[in-house]
Parts: C-alpha cells; structure tokens; sequence
C-alpha cells in the first residue's frame, strides 16, 4: 500500500524536492481516511470518531489535500467545509489542518492551507472561519501571515477549559449599496495572490 | 441577540452529546450486563421481521466512506456518534488486563498524614470544579465522595464511609474527621451548585450543570454538617493520639471547609451585613493550610477516572483534572477577596455607581468566578430589582429620571413631570404637562430593558461581554433613535427653544443625548476589551487605536453639547432654588469629569497609534528595518502586510463589521479613513518642514525631520493625557460614581498613568537616538509589544524599544 498510497491519485498539483501535493480522492478513502486520522488524532486531546471524518470528506472532499514525502507517507492534512452560514452565503471553515512534526516550520501548513482556502475561492467563497486554541501560537501566525484577523475570543471552547480565538478571513465585499469597490490596487494586491 | 452556535465546536459538541445521552439512554445502567434479550420480539399488535439481510444486502450497495444522511444531519449529529473499539470513545474498552473500575478500600487504616494529603487533593478537585470543569472529572473523582454519595445516603448517619455496601461500625479518628471534611465539601458544593443554576444567567461556557444522578446532600441542613465538625474539632482540641503539628494542619483544613460552607450558604442579608467578615475569617485559615501542606502524604488510587464509569456510562472516562495545590489555594484566596469586596455594592445608589461598580469588579484578573458573578447578579436584582421588573414601578421611574438628570440636567418642565410620573403631581396638571407626563413616562419604559440588558452584559465573561456589547451597541443605537422622534415631540408642550449657533439652530434632544452617551461608552468598552483580550493583533494596534481615539473625539463633542445646554439654561434661571443649584452644579461637574476621562483616552490612544506602529515589520526573513523607514512611512499609507489574501479594505470592513448597522457614530469608511490618516501625514510634513529653523535638527535629512515632527505629536499627546489623567485623579470620588469602588476606581488610573509615562518614555527614547546621530540611518531597533511583554494596565499596550546591540 505505502508505494501506491500517492500514485493513486495522478499527477501531483505541486511538487517540491521532499514533498507532492495532492487533493484528497474519495474514491480510495480505505486508503487515505486511516492516514489522515492518525496524523491528525495525534494533536487531538478529544477523539474524532470516523463519521467526523466522513463528515467532511464525503461532502467537501475536494476542499482536503494531503503532503506525501517521498516515501509515500502522509505529512500533511488539511480539512474543511464551505456552506451557507446565517446570512453569509458560503462560509468556508478549515476543520482540522496538521503536520507531522518532524517536517513543521517547513511552510507545509502554509501550503495546504492556501490550497484550500483558493478552491474555496474558487467555489465563491465569501468568508472563510476557523478557531484554534488561544495557546496555539504557530496556528495563530500562520493564519494571521495569510491575512486572517481574530474576531472573537470564546471563553472556555474547548474541553480542557482552555479559551478560543475565532479567526475570520473576508474574501468579499458583501454586497450593500452604498459601498464602495475595491480599489484598483487592492484589486492587483488580490489578483498577485 | 443569541451569540454563534459555534459550527465546528467538535470537541464541545462532544460533550454535550454525552449529557444529552446520559440524560435520554443511561444505557448500561438500565440493562445490566447478563440479561439475554430474546432475539424476537412478539406481541399481539405487531409482528416482527428479521431484516439484517436485507440490510445487509442494502448497505453492500454503498461504497465504504459513502455517507448516508439526510438534510437535517449536522456536524454536531456526526460528532456525536461513538466508534466501538475505540478506548477515547467506547465506555467499555479496555486493554488487555485492564480492570473496569479501580478498586480502593475507604475503610483501609489511615494516617494523619495521609489523611493531610487526601485533604489537599480533595480541595484540589474542589476548586477545579469551580473553575468549570465537570463534577464528573473533578470532585466526583474521588473515591470518598463517591462512597459517601453511593448508594444515595437516605439519613446524614448513611452519609459516610461504607465498605461493600454496608455502614462501617466504627471508623478511626483519622476516617472520622475525612468523613466530615468530605461533608463538608460536598455541601459547599451543594450550595455552590444551586446558586449558579438558579441564577437567571450564566453561560453554558461558564459551568457543567450535570449532577449525574448524586445528589450533593441536598437534603441535610448544612447546620447539622456544620454541626459535625464543630464537635470533631472539640475533640480534636483536646485529643493527643495526633502529634501536635499534624493536628494542627487537620484542624486548620477541617476550618477551610467550615468557613468555606458557612460562607457560601449565604442569605442575602448574609452576604451584605456579615459576608466580608465570613470571607475574611476564610481567608485567614487558608494561609496555614498552604504552609503545612508538605505534612501531607499523596496515596495512590483515592482519585479514579474510572468512576465516571459509574455516572456517565455511555461515554469513556475523561482524564481527571489535576489542578496545583498552590493554584488552588490561589484561588481560594482570590475567591476572599472577590467575596469580601460584594458587600460594596450596598453603597452603590443609582445606576451610574452601579455600572462603575460592576465595571471595576469585573475588571480584576483572573475574572470572578462563575460562582462570584451570580453573586453579583443576585445583588445588583437585589438592590436595583426594578431593573427586572415586568413593568417599571414608580421607584424604577424614578431611579431612571435620576440618571438622565445626573448627566443632561433637563429642562424644568421635564423634570416636573418626571417627578409627577414618579412621585405623583404636585398640583393639577395641566394638559401640557399631562401629555409631558406620559412622555417621560413612555421613555422610562423605552430605556427600561434595555438598561438591565446593558448592566447584566457587564457581569459576563470577559469574552462575552465584549461580544455581547456589541450587540447592546446596536440596540441603544434603535433606543436613541426613539427617543429622538420623543424629544421632538415634546417640543410642542415645552417652552424650548433652539440654540443659535452660527447659523445653525441646535435643539437640545436631552433624553436622546443620553443614550447616545451611554452607547459612546459602550463602543469604548468594546474597543478597550478587544485589546484587554488580545483579539487585536500587534499589528492592527495602531488602528485600533486610532478607532479608539476617533469615538473618544465624537464623545467629546457630544459632551460639549450637552454641557452647552444647561450651562445656557443655568444661565437663565432667575433665583434658581439652592436645590436647583447643587442640582446643576453636579452635572456640570459630572460632565466635566466625563469629558476629562473622555480626552485622557483620547489623548492616549492617539499617542499609543503613532507610538505602535514603530515597531513595524515589513519581512520577517530581513532584519528588522531602519527605524527611520517605519517613522517616515509610519501607518498613514497602507500597511504592506504580508497577507495574500486580505487587503486593508476588507480587514476593515471584517473590523467594522459589527458596527456596521449603527446609524450614530458611522465609523469612517477605509478610504475615509485613508483621508483622515493622509491629512494627518500632510500636516505632519508641513511641521516638519519649518523645522530647519530649529538648530539641532537643521542637518537632518528629511525623513528624520518627519520622524522627529512625528515623535513631538506623539509628546503632545502624552502630555495631554497625562493632564487628563491628573485631572480624572482629582475628581471628587462622588462625582464618578465610584464610591463602592474608590480603591480600585484609584488604582486603575495610578495603572493608566504608569503607561501613559511609558509610552511617553518611549518617544523620547527613539529621539535621542535620531537626534546623537541616527543620520547615517544604521539604526537597529528591538521592539517588544504585546500582553507578554509586561503592561501597567491591560487596555493599553506600550511598546518596550531597545536599540540592538
Ligand atoms: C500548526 C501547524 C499545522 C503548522 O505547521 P507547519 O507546517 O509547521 O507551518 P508552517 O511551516 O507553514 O509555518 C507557518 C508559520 O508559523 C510559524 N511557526 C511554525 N512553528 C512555530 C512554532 N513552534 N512557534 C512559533 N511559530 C511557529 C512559522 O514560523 C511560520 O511563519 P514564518 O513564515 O514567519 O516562518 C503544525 O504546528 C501542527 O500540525 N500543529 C498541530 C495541529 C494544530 O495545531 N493544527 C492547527 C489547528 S487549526
């Protein structure tokens, strides 16, 4: 299995010298679901069960892409869903996003995360949502390097008592009249993205 | 006005799921283990079919990971599913040779020092609870409370330690006095637990309201408990067969859970009339316990995850909370202190000492426990119970009147029939004044909720109550807009007329005025938390306050106007009464004290947005740029963030996102903004422009001078606030409302001034390294700026600047 888990799914979307990128394939999720789930459990003080998994995959499988090292092992996770959320029309959100430790501060996470976060672009996007713990400082840099603000702090988020930021990233102008569009420069800055 | 269901709150959602399946299934408890369910069911309505095959047959159509749901299947329904085999989630896994349940022997000989060490780990679990976590992974992890709790004790004589089920005949003195402690404990807990539920408000964040099943010794009267240890101690006062300092350590402990108890079974009067001395006399047994604590002796095996086998058998054993023993005596000592300072709140007499109250207690870090804020909550219903009240009382009318005349000092008319509202006519009223008199009557019914909503905002969480505040916001926005069609229409039964200003006719609007005051205040507080909480990154501190800076400046003319109006009615009362008198000086005074703390934040923010953008990071992989760079670029152009996925205009508009719907103020738009901040930047070049006249700074370069230019408008600014400052130091302590709080009222702004100093520090820092030669521009400067980095006070965050070596 390990000299096929890769090959599998075609030609990579991006290749570095250690490292190919691919989106996830439900088709082959006997193969890549047992991976993902320990390579993210690991950092988990709560399990997921398998239908979290699922959950996410089966619905936004193509918002989920995977690092594999040369070895065909996976490094890399990112998972996440994009759905209508009160009176935002498509809200993404990164569920889970997790590198395997001996490869961090490689800019991995950087990587995955922009994958997704452009295919939620490109699906039309409005804004884009997460939260990690308030403790979890290379989660805060790396969003906060992508343009992400915090929102909101949540006292008391998670089970082991510690608090929350919600983070938010606004990909567009929500439309009201009277509001001004982008600026032509902003609208380069975007576009270099 | 119900805050995000938190989409993804996966691991919350978790544990709500294993409430609601305690609740609902309680399986394992109802089908004990053994019984054979006959594998047909039949009875005379319905029939049974085995359909297994065909199900099976079904599912071998579907793919392996294809999900099968309907429309209504959210995350929180896929989160709560169980996978069996799994040790995190399947109650009944074990390892191979594990045993189910730990077994420990209560009845098991015990030492003094042992008996120290339960003691210790017991008051561990206690406060662990308290900070939030659930019984079941605190308080319930002892294997003590839970054979006094298990079978449930059906007299206090039942309510000790039982080996197999069966009373012990006679327990040691050492068991004796654990038995009494753990009564204690738990019927502190009791009260504790009853307080908070039985409040109105309190957040699901805040508190596990789950009891599984164990009655805390609801029953028993806490006199009776009470009444147990004060004969132990008796005992234990003349007894010897413990040497004297082990005894003395087992006294002090057994007097921490009797003062605890006694503390927390407070009747109103209790905690208002007796409760600072009950706190107090807490706080003094503590310090012995924290002393003698290296007397005690851990036993493995008292504490078991495994118990919650026991009470939530449907989900698997969650690690027990270990909590520090000197944290938990921390707590304790911080839970005096909140305790003995809620007394205070009797000497708050209106809303304005109320607010300020609230404020201050809120304030202290760590926040007030959950238990301490609905303590509050219970006084502040106590003592101002119109605020809740279905419809306002004549009280309530007048106590809102009350306010309105503390701040706008209305015209006489209005106040008359204020008081006919709330007190009854003087004489007959005319129509006029009939029609004047249910205008006030209808504002005081238009601001009624709204208040309450506002003050019970204020004794959230931190976090909450900055989210929530942004919510009041909008409401007193629609409060204010009300009362403005109000203040026009009783235009026609006043003598008003308008203010000639220039050109311009400037009606007066007082009981609008008001709320929009109190809405000023609360856009403030949000801003202050958001950097209280750190949701405002380095980064955007400048900005934010600079936002800051830009409402504090809309208060402050809002002030002014309403100083305008009844300076100019005070100057046309003839023979003003001396009640009138003192009635005006108050709100001139309680204006100007408003005005003075207005500017003060103002001035300090300002000071604070130029100051913090030095620290400016453009790459990081580069050293940190020349400090003249960050100066002459400054924050005035847009900020070159490293973020491919924002620009300043969305990040402003997420930023403004929740004011957004606020009609007054209209924060500035981003290319407002822009053009406030480039206006800024014009000026600054101009001053800098004239400054080769002054001759220490001739031979600089340009950059430099617009540095310098830029550092002497952060030196006004400091210097104004300081004054501010000074000025908000000497009001009268009646004036602010602060007299509930004078202690801490004093301490935040001597904190406030420290920083303002600071940041003063910091600009003249930076200009003596640009003025002894920073002109070839080989200036390396080291900035630290955060909440990590030490601060005088938590709203206001002063960079550290340190030249590199
Ligand atoms: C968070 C996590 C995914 C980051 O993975 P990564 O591949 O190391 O991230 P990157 O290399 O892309 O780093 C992104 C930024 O974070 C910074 N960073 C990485 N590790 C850091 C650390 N230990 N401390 C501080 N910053 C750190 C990096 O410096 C980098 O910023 P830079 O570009 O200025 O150098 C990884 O640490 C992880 O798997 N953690 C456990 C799971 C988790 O917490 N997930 C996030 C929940 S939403």
């Amino acid at each position: 299995m390990v000299d096929t888990a890769a090959g599998l799914l075609g030609e990579p979307l991006e290749t570095t010298d250690e490292l190919r990128y691919f989106k996830y394939n439900s088709t082959y999720e006997t193969i890549y679901l047992p991976l993902i789930r320990q390579l993210i459990s690991k950092d988990l003080s709560e399990p997921y069960s398998i239908y979290v998994y699922r959950y996410f995959l089966y619905q936004w499988g193509d918002l989920c892409f995977m690092a594999f090292d040369n070895e065909d092992g996976l490094v890399g996770v990112v998972v996440s869903k994009l759905e209508a959320h009160r009176d935002v029309p498509l809200r993404g959100y990164i569920a889970m996003l997790a590198v395997r430790e001996e490869y961090r501060g490689k800019g991995i996470a950087t990587k995955l995360a922009r994958m997704t976060i452009d295919a939620m672009i490109e699906q039309n996007a409005d804004e884009i949502a997460l939260e990690t713990e308030v403790t979890n400082l290379p989660a805060m840099k790396l969003y906060e390097q992508l343009g992400f603000l915090r929102s909101k702090r949540l006292h008391r988020y998670y089970l082991n008592g510690n608090a929350a930021f919600r983070f938010l990233l606004l990909i567009k102008e929500p439309a009201a009249p009277g509001h001004d569009f982008f600026d032509d420069d902003e609208l380069a800055e975007m576009k270099h993205t | 006005m119900s805050e995000d269901l938190d989409e993804a709150a996966v691991t919350n959602a978790i544990s709500s799921f294993s409430i609601a399946n305690q609740q609902q299934h309680g399986l394992s408890e109802q089908q004990p283990s053994g019984v054979q369910l006959s594998r047909h069911i039949v009875s005379r309505s319905s029939s049974s079919k085995d359909i297994t095959s065909s199900f099976q047959q079904a599912a071998g159509w579907l793919q392996t990971g294809e999900l099968v749901k309907d429309e209504l299947f959210t995350l929180f329904d896929a989160v709560a599913a169980l996978e069996i085999m799994d040790a995190k989630m399947d109650s009944g896994y074990l390892e191979p040779g594990e045993p189910l349940e730990d077994y420990y022997d209560v009845l098991q000989p015990l030492l003094p020092e042992e008996l120290i060490g339960i003691m210790d780990s017991l008051l561990c679990l206690q406060v662990a609870w308290q900070i939030g976590y659930p019984l079941s992974q605190t308080v319930f992890a002892s294997v003590f409370v839970e054979n006094i709790l298990w079978p449930e004790p059906r007299t206090l004589k039942e309510a000790t330690f039982r080996s197999r089920g069966t009373v012990a005949p006679n327990l040691s003195l050492c068991q004796q006095i654990l038995r009494v402690y753990c009564l204690l404990l738990i019927k502190s807990c009791d009260f504790i637990y009853r307080r908070i539920s039985e409040e109105t408000y309190y957040e699901e964040e805040d508190f596990f309201t789950q009891l599984y099943n164990r009655p805390l010794l609801t029953v028993f009267p806490s006199e009776q408990i009470s009444l147990l240890a004060v004969k132990l101690l008796e005992t234990l006062d003349t007894d010897t067969s413990i040497p004297q300092v082990q005894r003395e350590a087992i006294i002090s402990r057994l007097k921490v859970q009797y003062c605890f108890l006694d503390a927390v079974q407070d009747t109103l009067e209790s905690i208002l009339e007796a409760g600072k001395p009950l706190w107090e006399k807490l706080l003094d047994q503590l310090q012995p316990v924290q002393d003698s604590h290296k007397l005690g002796k851990s036993i493995p095996g008292t504490i078991s995850s495994k118990l919650q086998r026991r009470i939530a058998s449907s989900v698997p054993p969650r690690p027990v909370v270990e909590l520090s023993f000197p944290s938990a005596i921390e707590f304790m000592k911080r839970l005096c202190k909140n305790g003995s300072l809620l007394g205070e709140i009797t000497k708050c007499d209106d809303l304005s000492a109320l607010v300020m109250f609230v404020s201050f207690f809120q304030a202290q870090h760590p926040q007030p426990t959950t238990y301490m804020r609905c303590q509050l909550q219970r006084l502040i219903l106590h003592k101002f119970s119109y605020l809740e009240e279905p419809s306002l009382s004549v009280t309530g009318r007048h106590k809102i009147y009350e306010e309105v005349t503390r701040l706008v000092y209305p015209d006489t008319q209005l106040a008359i029939a204020a008081e006919a509202d709330s007190i009854g006519p003087v004489d007959e009223l005319t129509r006029d004044k009939q029609e004047l008199t249910a205008a006030m009557h209808r504002f005081a019914v238009i601001v009624h909720k709204p208040l309450w909503i506002y003050v019970r905002t204020l004794t959230m969480n931190r976090s909450r109550t900055r989210r929530m505040l942004c919510h009041t916001a909008i409401e007193w926005d629609v409060v204010q807009l009300e009362l403005e069609d109000l203040d026009a229409d009783i235009r026609q039964y006043t003598s008003e007329r308008p203010l000639q200003e220039q050109v311009e006719e400037l009606w007066e609007y007082p009981l609008s005025s008001w709320a929009y005051d109190i809405k000023l205040r609360q856009l403030i507080s949000i801003h202050q938390l958001s950097v209280e909480l750190e949701i405002i990154h380095k980064e955007e501190l400048s900005t934010t306050y600079w936002t800051l800076q830009w409402i504090c400046s809309v208060r402050h003319g809002h002030l002014q106007r309403i100083a305008l109006f009844v300076k100019a009615r005070a100057n046309k009362l003839n023979r003003p009464t001396r009640v009138e008198l003192e009635a005006i000086q108050t709100t001139l005074l309680t204006l100007q004290y408003h005005t003075d703390h207005t500017i003060a934040i103002a001035a300090l923010a300002e000071g604070l947005a130029v100051v913090s953008t030095i620290p400016r990071k453009r790459n990081p992989t580069k050293p940190l740029p020349k400090l003249y760079h960050t100066l002459t670029v400054l924050n005035l152009l847009s900020q070159p963030r490293r973020a491919p996925y924002s620009s300043d205009s969305l990040r402003h508009l997420l930023r403004t996102r929740p004011f957004q719907h606020i009609l007054q103020p209209s924060l500035p738009a981003s290319n407002q903004e822009k053009a406030l901040k480039a206006s800024f930047y014009e000026d600054l070049v101009k001053t800098a422009r004239q400054i080769p006249h002054n001759p220490p700074r001739q031979n600089l370069p340009a950059h430099l001078k617009e540095g310098l230019a830029l550092l002497d408008h952060v030196d006004s600014m400091i210097k104004t606030a300081r004054k501010a400052w000074d000025q908000v130091a000497r009001t009268d302590v009646s004036i602010a409302r602060a007299e509930a709080c004078e202690t801490a009222w004093r301490a935040d702004i001597k904190n406030i001034q420290k920083s303002t100093i600071a940041a003063g520090l910091v600009s003249s820092t930076v200009r003596k390294w640009i003025e002894n030669g920073a002109g070839e521009g080989e200036l390396d400067v080291q900035v630290e700026m955060g909440h990590d980095a030490g601060l005088y006070h938590v709203f206001w965050i002063v960079p550290k600047v340190k030249r590199k070596a």
